[in-house]
């Protein structure tokens, strides 16, 4: 209610005055009673001295006072023209730049942004004044933000709305230079961070005849996530923000893959100081699935912070005997190998032919000297068809028995020790990685010490692609990790063990980058030879409000040997660079030394944003004041009828009316009691929106399919529900209708996690965007962190469209919208797909239709053709829903064929 | 006038309801009452009134040779003075008789427009001279009731008729609401009582005027606007009201009974047919 009050403003408020007489106008009205009825009537002496025998009041009724009362001061308070959240607009004379902040601090506040500049051009245009319209921020390399020529209202509008803000730095200094070159008032749109050249724009605007600055509040400011150094094993991002006041706490939020949703914490702000870290505390099953970062509620590029991808999740069989791992747990290798991996891959350990038999992406042989020759064969196969094959060296493979094959290069007979007593050498250390070496980029610790390992009996970088590659070299140039590409395959040999017995790299955080980044060429032997020298291509790139896209012709590559002093730069946007199979994040955070708020530094006036539109109010107190005045009608020609009869019953009106509008008020109370009988019977569930119209829709078109399906099938469902997914239990209901309104709040995490359980175990929702198109923006602010499988379109034979009826198309209020299910070979749900999306608004269709009861039997009403399909869809769908593939058997082929022939 | 765009045509229709045969029966056997009015005075009328002795100044041709005969004197034969018997319609025609409510069809105005023309018409087709009192002279040409048409529908102040001299025998009718107090009725009219037995009083009245039909809180005012009564409750002074317009009516009509005149209530919603043959049949019976 506060905030209610906060955003009202009377445009008129000498009106307000007005409200004093209230008091007057109360006696006034109290002395005079109702106005009677004026009849003339010429028998008037006859009527001489009649009077009624029963006593009337002479006052006027207290309730009539009151709302007679409250009709003047709703006319009053209307007259005083109240708005609510005023518009902002400043008073300009002569000619206006419009400056309008595009850079990646400016997403935040967008809205805000666009529509004061927006109200801008509006009161330009209504003072003919000249205006241009300049953003701060280049869109393009080489171009500079110059002094633009003055355009109409209609341009600068689409002007404006064709800006957008851009991942990266404004170009402050080039804008001061065109705000010197131009004569007028300048108004400035600000994010209200400070940039780079700050000053100058200052002391541009300053020598201005008039100008003014908009920022948002301090509490608005963008935030940013950064991370210095990577986290181990718990994900940690640092937020980086304003110094000034911000009291409520930061939802950081860790996404998986496709965005699902892992954990989200509150970071504390009140009396924090910025860089603030989030820590999560996840287990360790969900850290592998770690992908990125985000602020919950925030826009732009700078609340993203995407962690470098290490590709699907991969399969990785050990070989080694599960018996021997657990007795001689810490110096067995597969131990060691296992615990690397277990966050990132799913692991297991068995023989050969039992790991050969799952088809692994990679299979590890950690110090397996000898082989049968029938399992050596099926290995040498399996790693042509494009298996990675990754061995580590030990001293089972100095046996004098051993098999050179399946490795890189020939290996010497015998381990070459640094360390044993007869030897002089000090254990040896890892040569940094050079650009052509497909780990590049894996941070190297010196502390690592080899002090074992298999030489191999000849050098490798012969020049010849298809020889053996060194990847990784110890400090005598001798090979540490060798590879070679066979057939589709790949070779790869660590020559020390897989355990800390020759080396510390088993107990290094580089042993898990190592194993991580050779995981990404399981499948992909090719990319290791593909351009990893030179740069990393885009993949995807941010865009100003941090949504990946597709990189245009314009975004240029990065150079891989400088790559962490790149800033984001319309050449270089925020986004994923690639070489070969490494996928590097390039964060926008990264590069944002600090975030400082214009507003603590300069001692400028700062105009603040409008929260949102500005609402007049008049309207609504006029209707009030109207309503009121046709109720004092209503009860006045009650009162003139009898007045003295309807006296009580009118109170008893009265507080019925007031018990009813009490309910209609708080239906949320009523509707909060979950129903125990979802579980007994077979009932249509959808969620609710919070928009009480499409919500009503939805129910009543889920009851008229109700009847349709008790009318025409076996399934009854015995009515419909309204779910909250983040409060009621779901696992009763088949299927959940879930209309996509723009109303809808974001799922809370809670709500997430509950319609992801359901989605996980069986059920299945009709996401339905009620727009005649499967696309829609609230969709994925509504879904995006839900982990759907990928989506198909629906194929024609879907047995969505035999499951009842024979269906060619799934018309509801729209006909045209695809409608996409999830690909039905990748899932096991009995061919039902999870998720069925579509936007031909079913329910609204339902809901045209009439349900009437004639002689106990249910009869639909209304129909057109297009009803009809819509409902016979509803059919098949709760059909689907409840007997999965069923359907797809034999049971139409007939038919199917007949009409095939036809 | 609405809802009369024409009076006459009116008048006409309601008068053609009135079967002419039997209203000529009526008028010739009783023609003492109606058409051919002897004047019982010497005339110029084709009955034999009386005898006269001869005098000078006398028509030659009146003497009755016959009778002179008889005797040594001349006699004139005298024929009763015959004239066409008069009716004069008065109509109360101020504003108290716009009064129109909602149940009604007409005006009271309307109402006593309709019947004063209809029974100007039935008298002038009888051959009767028919004017409206203190207007000029009586006649029954066209134009004569073109005349009497229009004065009833000129609006007038007074609320009774003024002073004018009644025909003996004439045929008297006042259309009026009579809400006058009965005093002024009386005096009024009694001089025209003694004057003519065939008058009559229509007392013409809107359902309203009788019934009250009004509810809740009401200010009855005159048709002036001048006077006013606040009534709190209109439904509970009803039953009060209807004894005092019955005590109203009784006392006109105890009025016409006592010089012998006849008495009609005519309500504005009921066809004037009804009240007109009432009228003429009440007049046959005589």
């Amino acid at each position: 209610m506060n905030g209610f009050f906060a955003n009202l403003a009377f445009l008129n408020p000498t009106a307000l005055l007005a409200l004093l007489a209230l008091p007057a106008l109360y006696l006034l009205l109290r002395v005079t009673p109702p106005t009677p009825k004026v009849v003339a009537f010429p028998a008037l002496r006859l009527l001489e001295g009649l009077q009624p025998k029963q006593n009337t009041p002479s006052h006027t009724p207290w309730w009539i006072l009151l709302l007679r009362m409250l009709m003047a001061a709703l006319l009053l308070l209307a007259l005083a023209r109240p708005v609510l959240n005023p518009l902002e607009a400043t008073e300009t004379r002569g000619d206006v730049l419009l400056l309008v902040d595009n850079g990646w601090s400016a997403a935040q506040n967008w809205d805000d942004i666009q529509t004061a500049a927006e109200n801008q051009i509006k009161q330009a245009a209504r003072n003919n004044q000249q205006m241009r319209i300049m953003a701060t921020t280049s869109a393009e390399a080489g171009t500079a933000p110059a002094l633009p020529e003055p355009s109409t209202e209609s341009d600068a509008l689409s002007e404006l709305r064709a800006t957008k803000p851009h991942p990266w730095k404004p170009d402050l200094e080039s804008v001061a230079e065109a705000v010197d070159a131009f004569d007028g008032t300048v108004i400035w749109f600000s994010d209200g961070v400070r940039h780079l050249k700050h000053n100058a724009l200052i002391d541009a605007l300053e020598n201005k005849s008039g100008f003014a600055v908009y920022a948002p509040a301090s509490v608005d400011l963008p935030l940013a996530l950064k991370s210095d150094e990577g986290f181990s094993t718990q994900p940690e991002i640092e937020i980086e923000g304003p110094s000034t006041g911000r009291d409520t706490p930061i939802r950081v939020q860790l996404l998986g893959e496709r965005g699902t949703l892992l954990d989200e914490i509150a970071v504390e702000t009140a009396g924090e100081s910025f860089p603030l870290t989030a820590s999560f505390d996840i287990p360790s099953s969900l850290q592998n699935r770690v992908s990125s970062f985000q602020i919950s509620g925030a826009r732009g590029a700078n609340a993203k912070y995407f962690l470098d991808n290490v590709g699907g999740p991969k399969s990785v069989g050990i070989v080694s005997s599960a018996e021997i791992a657990q007795t001689r747990q810490f110096t067995e290798d597969s131990f060691y190998l296992r615990k690397a991996l277990e966050p990132y891959a799913s692991v297991s350990q068995g023989s050969l032919d039992d790991i050969l038999a799952i088809e692994p992406s990679v299979i590890i042989l950690p110090d397996i000297g000898t082989m049968p020759q029938d399992a050596l064969n099926s290995l040498s196969t399996w790693v042509d068809e494009g298996g990675l094959l990754l061995r580590f060296a030990g001293p089972n493979m100095t046996q004098s028995n051993r098999q050179n094959a399946l490795t890189p290069l020939p290996l010497r007979p015998e381990a070459r020790n640094v360390e044993g007593s007869l030897s002089w050498d000090k254990p040896l250390k890892i040569e940094p990685l050079t650009p052509d070496s497909p780990l590049y980029g894996i941070g190297l610790d010196d502390q690592i010490e080899v002090s074992g390992q298999i030489l191999p009996a000849v050098s490798a970088d012969t020049g010849d692609e298809n020889a053996a590659q060194s990847w990784m070299l110890l400090e005598d140039g001798t090979p540490l990790i060798t590879a070679k590409q066979q057939e589709q395959g790949l070779l790869v040999m660590v020559h020390t063990t897989a355990s800390p017995l020759w080396s510390d790299l088993a107990l290094s955080g580089v042993y898990v980058d190592m194993l991580k980044r050779i995981m990404t060429f399981a499948g992909q032997s090719n990319a290791i030879n593909t351009n990893r020298v030179g740069s990393l291509q885009p993949v995807r790139i941010m865009d100003g409000f941090g949504t990946l896209q597709s990189p245009g012709q314009k975004v240029k590559p990065l150079d891989l040997a400088t790559v962490d002093e790149y800033a984001p730069s319309p050449d270089h946007p925020p986004g994923f660079y690639a070489a070969g199979g490494l996928q590097q994040a390039f964060n926008l955070g990264d590069s944002i030394p600090e975030i400082k708020a214009i507003a603590s530094e300069s001692n400028l006036t700062l105009h603040p944003y409008g929260q949102s539109y500005e609402t007049d109010l008049i309207p609504n107190l006029l209707a009030a004041a109207f309503i009121l005045l046709i109720i004092d009608a209503l009860i006045m020609a009650f009162l003139s009828r009898n007045f003295a009869r309807i006296k009580i019953p009118f109170a008893k009106t009265v507080s019925v009316f007031a018990v009813f509008a009490l309910l209609t008020l708080s239906p949320m109370k009523a509707a909060a009691q979950q129903n125990a009988d979802a579980s007994k019977d077979l009932y249509l569930a959808y969620i609710q929106t919070g928009n009480a119209d499409i919500d009503n829709t939805t129910r009543k078109g889920l009851e008229v399919l109700s009847a349709a399906l008790n009318i025409r099938t076996s399934a009854e469902p015995a009515g419909v529900q309204s779910v909250n997914p983040e409060t009621d239990v779901l696992a009763f209901y088949p299927i959940i209708y879930w209309p996509i309104s723009s109303s809808q709040e974001r799922p809370s995490a809670e709500a997430i996690r509950n319609l992801q359980d359901y989605l996980d175990h069986g059920g299945t929702i009709l996401v339905d965007t009620r727009q005649g198109s499967a696309r829609s923006e609230d969709l994925q602010r509504l879904m995006g962190g839900l982990n759907i499988p990928p989506l198909q379109e629906i194929p024609e034979d879907h047995v969505l469209s035999r499951a009842f009826y024979l269906l060619d198309n799934y018309p509801g209020r729209f006909e045209n919208a695809k409608l996409w299910v999830e690909n039905q070979n990748t899932n096991d749900r009995d061919g039902v797909s999870s998720v069925i999306l579509g936007g031909n608004d079913w329910a609204g269709a339902w809901s045209e239709l009439t349900v009437i009861e004639r002689n106990n039997r249910q009869y639909m009403t209304g129909k057109s053709e297009r009803h009809e399909m819509s409902i016979r869809f509803g059919v098949n769908l709760v059909m689907y829903a409840l007997t999965g593939n069923y359907k797809t058997d034999q049971v139409h082929v007939p038919h199917i064929l007949e009409r095939l022939d036809q | 006038m609405p809802g009369f765009p024409n009076l006459r045509t009116e008048a006409e229709r309601t008068a053609s309801q009135i079967p002419d045969i039997k209203r000529l029966a009526v008028r010739t056997a009783y023609h003492i009452l109606h058409g051919n009015n002897p004047q019982r005075r010497a005339g110029s009328g084709d009955a034999f009134w009386q005898f006269r002795e001869y005098q000078p100044g006398d028509m030659p041709r009146d003497i009755d040779w016959r009778q002179s005969a008889k005797t040594d004197r001349v006699f004139i034969r005298q024929k009763e003075q015959h004239s066409a018997q008069t009716c004069l319609i008065w109509a109360k025609r101020n504003t108290d008789m716009r009064f129109q409510s909602e149940g009604s069809q007409y005006s009271k105005q309307d109402a006593a427009a309709v019947i004063g023309l209809t029974l100007a018409l039935l008298h002038s087709r009888m051959g009767e001279l028919v004017g409206f009192p203190a207007t000029g002279r009586a006649g029954h040409s066209e134009k004569k009731l073109q005349e009497f048409e229009q004065t009833l529908m000129e609006a007038a102040p007074e609320s009774m008729p003024s002073a004018f001299q009644m025909p003996k025998h004439a045929h008297f009718y006042a259309i009026s609401d009579f809400l006058e107090p009965p005093a002024e009725i009386e005096a009024a009219f009694s001089g025209h009582g003694a004057r003519t037995q065939n008058g009559a009083f229509i007392h013409v009245l809107d359902p309203a005027e009788i019934e009250l039909p009004y509810e809740g809180r009401i200010l009855f005012e005159d048709m002036y606007g001048q006077k006013s009564q606040l009534v709190s409750n209109a439904v509970d002074i009803r039953q009060d009201y209807a004894e005092r317009i019955q005590a109203q009516i009784d006392t006109v009509r105890d009025l016409a009974m006592k010089w012998g005149w006849r008495y009609v209530l005519h309500r504005t919603d009921t066809p004037f047919e009804d009240t007109l043959k009432t009228l003429w049949l009440a007049e046959a019976r005589i």
